[in-house]
């Protein structure tokens, strides 16, 4: 598999991951050992970089390993119902997420999920982080989110700080659930409010399927893309366009709330 | 002296591919052009006896037990010729497992689509595989 920053192969002993910058890692033990070596050249940002991309690639190999497919999406929450809202990022999910949270939603997370399909055929999401990435300007739109500014953009890539959800709204969190709903988040800035869309359930799945990496292994392969067919054939898929006026009153969002409800 | 021809050549799926049933029918997801297709629920029973090895004539057999009839032989001509095109399917010289396929309900042509976008092949994370490599 060709990532951004390195190249990861499956070897005899196990995955072997070698980034651009000269760093390896290695598994043994079908995933439960891993080595990691990192030149002594390398300055402390290199090593910070390697160190998340090989960290991510072992604890994405441990969760697989027990039935888990990493999703890219942020959840909301209430009763029976679960969505998943999906966007490319900085599509709007965390902000989306959070306007239902002060609706009285809670969250599963706005970025990383966790998705499993149980013994019985039905499908679990649970949380992962308890946190947001939230642009500092959120703040226009949600006063009690402060002033973010003072902290430290989380990525050099992004603007966005990383908070501790209950810190800004307590017990608006979630640990797990069963996802009901699949939401493909858009801005549209010329859309008025919010405009909310049936997505045919032909195009579900192949949704599921952009929110995540599946490898090049089949039996991998296999069983990632069981876990996402089982989800889609039980969620209802819509695409929400939001306007750049959707938050500034409540109103906009009532219909998103019962369509879900 | 025996002569083969293009009917008793195997058939089988490529290994590259990897299927999931989805509604009706399935999804094909080609795991080196990261490319995916749909097909319909006559493909999908055509599919199945793919997985197992098998050749045209015993695929047209079948398909006539399904309900077809001499007038669709184009179109599952035309489906296993694009089946073969996107990689999705090859010659294949093992064992045939001789595996059944689950076909139910009325008989319509097999059809296939490739949906236009394919999966991301480079990415950064697990948690966003559409993050783009300029990050």
């Amino acid at each position: 598999m060709t990532c951004a920053r390195m190249q990861v192969d499956s070897t005899e002993s196990g995955l072997y991951a070698s980034s651009q910058s000269g760093s390896t890692c290695l598994s043994r033990n079908t995933g439960r050992n891993w080595s990691i070596a990192i030149p002594h050249t390398h300055s402390d940002t290199q090593i910070r970089e390697d160190m998340v991309d090989f960290l991510n690639l072992a604890l994405t190999e441990s969760w697989r390993g027990i039935g888990w497919v990493p999703l890219h999406a942020a959840s909301i929450t209430s009763d029976k119902i679960c969505a998943l809202l999906c966007a490319t990022a900085g599509g709007g999910k965390s902000t989306l997420t959070a306007s239902m949270i002060r609706r009285g939603w809670k969250t599963l997370g706005d970025d990383k999920l966790l998705l499993r399909k149980d013994e019985d055929g039905t499908v679990e999401v649970a949380a992962l982080l308890h946190s947001f990435n939230l642009h500092p300007r959120t703040r226009d739109w949600f006063p009690e989110v402060g002033d973010l500014t003072g902290l430290p953009p989380y990525s050099p890539w992004t603007e966005k700080r990383r908070v501790r959800i209950e810190s800004i709204w307590p017990d608006s969190t979630a640990t797990s659930s069963r996802p009901t709903h699949l939401i493909e988040v858009a801005r549209q800035p010329d859309v008025h409010g919010i405009r909310l869309t049936p997505l045919p359930h032909a195009k579900v799945l192949p949704l599921l399927m952009r929110q995540t990496v599946i490898p090049g292994h089949p039996a991998w392969a296999s069983q990632i893309l069981a876990t996402l067919a089982a989800a889609a054939a039980r969620i209802q898929g819509w695409r929400i366009d939001v306007g750049d006026d959707a938050y500034e009153s409540g109103k906009h969002l009532a219909g998103l709330e019962e369509l879900l409800q | 002296m025996s002569t083969t021809t293009a009917e008793d050549h195997q058939l089988a799926l490529s290994p590259h591919v990897v299927v999931t049933p989805l509604g009706e029918g399935a999804l094909l997801l080609h795991l080196d052009s990261k490319f995916f297709h749909s097909i319909n629920r006559p493909g999908w029973g055509i599919l199945q006896l793919l997985e197992a090895g098998t050749t045209r004539q015993n695929i047209m057999s079948n398909c006539t037990d399904w309900g077809a009839g001499e007038h669709d032989r184009a179109a599952i001509e035309n489906y296993l010729d694009e089946l073969i095109s996107n990689d999705l399917a090859g010659n294949f010289d093992g064992k045939t497992t001789g595996q059944q396929a689950q076909f139910s309900g009325d008989w319509a042509a097999p059809t296939i689509e490739r949906h236009d976008e394919p999966l991301e092949r480079i990415v950064t994370s697990a948690f966003d595989p559409s993050v783009p490599l300029a990050e």
